[in-house]
């Protein structure tokens, strides 16, 4: 250490002494319970807290009493003496059975281009799930009607699950009994009558940039089954293009043990990080095979920001054994030079070897020389690598797929 | 609580108690002072055991904590911007000279600022500081070479 090195040490000491404030770990769980009152009160959080670990229970109560007086005055009908309410309805509708029967359409607007012969096709990409809260959730993923995975996740990895409709498979019912949605509008719904119901918004810190978003989770209601017809997120008053699911069924059943019987439990799980340790082209070329495939330092107007290792990871992976291949940014970064994944951006992940952490993810689907391409992703299979994009719109998504199969 | 996280209530506790002095003085570091830091670290570890279902076990626990920590610092910054501003009677000694090398530290990049603070004042290791900050080992060492080049111009600049 340097003599300068020594007097900065030395003033760093005296600038921030260590803290005579003793540990007080009752003030933690006291705030964590301000935050979750501050919830179900309804007040704006002063602190911000991730959206899935808001406390809901005692949020329902209320909301519910406050539902039911404004939904009347809305919606009319009646049971009896009693006005039904647009909820009261799909709370009949979904039923009330151990088991959640859930069939899920992302295909809305899904296709397939070949980049061979420049068609593109329709695809219908469908998720079946069946729901059981204490045997777990088997999920069935199609692609045209033809099985492609089916796994069964038990009750304790329901992480794997996808975040954006993980409700809708393990809670909607209890959800919607608990007065967790409101009615904020109507409109229409490929032809069909419908009202959308909101969740409370629900404020969380983005854990790489600090920054606040506000979610709500939104249900088009068919105003004919009640029953619900399309499930999207909401994120900062913007939809997600890439949050839209088609809802083809929606129940629930008496428990079906049969069904979970003689499945094998999913094991091999995944996790997305926020961050993953940067990287450099020439560190990717020598550690993959086949290399990587770059495409030009600007892509559809946005530069190159980030090289590093893939954010999926098995659980229980560290980083130093972390799943191998690269990821490619284009986009905004944060004041660390991390990406955001905000606004305009597209992140490219190449992976030599199909694993867990990679097809867990709901339909992976890696056609050679073509691409299925969503609202806001696509993947493929291209020079001996199998390729997972995520950007901020389906023609980012579509540019990459296209500079990659060049 | 989800049963499904990679690791309990429990664990942060103990994470906390043992930590809880290198974590404030660095939240209070970014922050301004220290009640701020405190309470940043209070607010950091109700947001963790309020998002434990996230932590996956991807890296060490307190590296997360870390970075939810520098997050809940940086929302209460108060101080460390550079200028006149800053009092001249703040530390515990020498103010003109605490002065100069704070406002060389305030001026230096946040990735840098936060890789001192985190070496220095929580005594992390670069692996460690890499997790908290997302970065690779490597760039740690550079970012923690390039702070100490630029203080060092610093000083030079104002002593020569």
């Amino acid at each position: 250490m340097t003599d300068i090195d020594q007097r900065v040490a030395a003033v760093l000491d005296r600038l921030e002494p260590a803290t005579e404030h003793k540990p007080d770990w009752e003030e933690v769980l006291r705030r964590v319970s301000v935050a979750r009152e501050r919830e179900a009160g309804g007040a704006a959080l002063t602190r911000r807290l991730p959206l899935h670990a808001l406390g809901r229970k005692a949020a329902f109560a209320i909301v519910l009493a406050a539902l039911i007086v404004a939904l009347v005055a809305v919606l009319p009908g009646t049971i009896g003496r009693h006005r039904m309410t647009l909820v009261d309805r799909a709370i009949a509708a979904i039923g009330n059975g151990p088991t959640t029967h859930v069939v899920l359409d992302q295909g809305v607007g899904t296709r397939l281009v070949d980049f061979r012969t420049g068609r593109t096709t329709l695809v219908q990409m469908r998720i079946e799930y069946w729901s059981d809260p204490k045997l777990g959730t088997l999920r069935i993923s199609t692609l045209d009607g033809k099985p492609l995975q089916t796994i069964l996740i038990p009750p304790s990895q329901n992480a794997v699950l996808s975040d954006w409709w993980r409700p809708l498979v393990t809670g909607y019912g209890a959800q919607l009994r608990n007065g967790a949605y409101r009615l904020v509008g109507a409109g229409t719904i490929e032809g069909q009558a419908i009202d959308w119901i909101a969740s409370k918004p629900q404020t969380f810190t983005d854990a790489n940039s600090g920054a606040p978003h506000e979610y709500v989770r939104e249900i088009a209601i068919s105003r004919t089954t009640y029953k619900p017809v399309y499930w999207r997120m909401r994120v900062d008053g913007v939809v997600q293009p890439d949050s839209g699911v088609r809802v083809i069924v929606a129940e629930t059943l008496p428990r079906r043990p049969a069904l979970f019987a003689h499945r094998r439990p999913f094991t091999g799980g995944y996790a997305v990080t926020p961050t993953a340790p940067r990287t450099t082209l020439a560190r990717a070329r020598a550690e993959m095979n086949p290399d990587p495939v770059v495409p030009p330092k600007r892509l559809a107007g946005l530069l190159r920001t980030w090289v590093g290792l893939p954010r999926y990871l098995a659980p229980g992976n560290s980083y130093r054994d972390q799943i191998g291949g690269v990821e490619l940014y284009y986009g905004h970064t944060d004041d660390l030079g991390v990406p955001t994944y905000t606004g305009s951006f597209i992140s490219i992940t190449e992976f030599p070897h199909l694993n867990p952490a990679v097809t867990a993810q709901g339909v992976r689907v890696f056609p050679q020389d073509a691409a299925i391409v969503n609202n806001a992703s696509a993947t493929m299979k291209t020079h001996g690598l199998y390729v997972v994009i995520k950007a901020g719109n389906g023609d980012e998504a579509l540019a990459a797929a296209r500079a990659l199969a060049r | 609580m989800t049963d499904h996280t990679a690791a309990s209530v429990a664990e942060l506790e103990a994470l906390y108690r043992e930590r809880f002095a290198a974590f404030a003085r660095v939240a209070a570091a970014i922050s301004g002072d220290e009640q701020s830091g405190v309470d940043a670290v209070q607010d950091a570890f109700a947001n963790a055991i309020l998002s434990l279902a996230d932590y996956r076990g991807d890296a060490p626990l307190e590296a997360w904590v870390w970075r939810i920590v520098l997050n809940a610092a940086h929302g209460l910054r108060r101080r460390w911007v550079p200028g006149p501003d800053v009092p001249s009677d703040c530390g515990n000694g020498r103010p003109d000279e605490d002065h100069e090398v704070r406002a060389w530290i305030a001026a230096l990049p946040q990735r840098q600022r936060l890789a001192v603070f985190l070496r220095y004042y929580a005594d992390l290791d670069y692996r460690s500081i890499a997790h908290a900050l997302g970065i690779e080992v490597g760039t740690v060492s550079a970012t923690l070479n390039a702070a100490h080049a630029a203080l060092r111009r610093s000083h030079l600049e104002a002593h020569t």
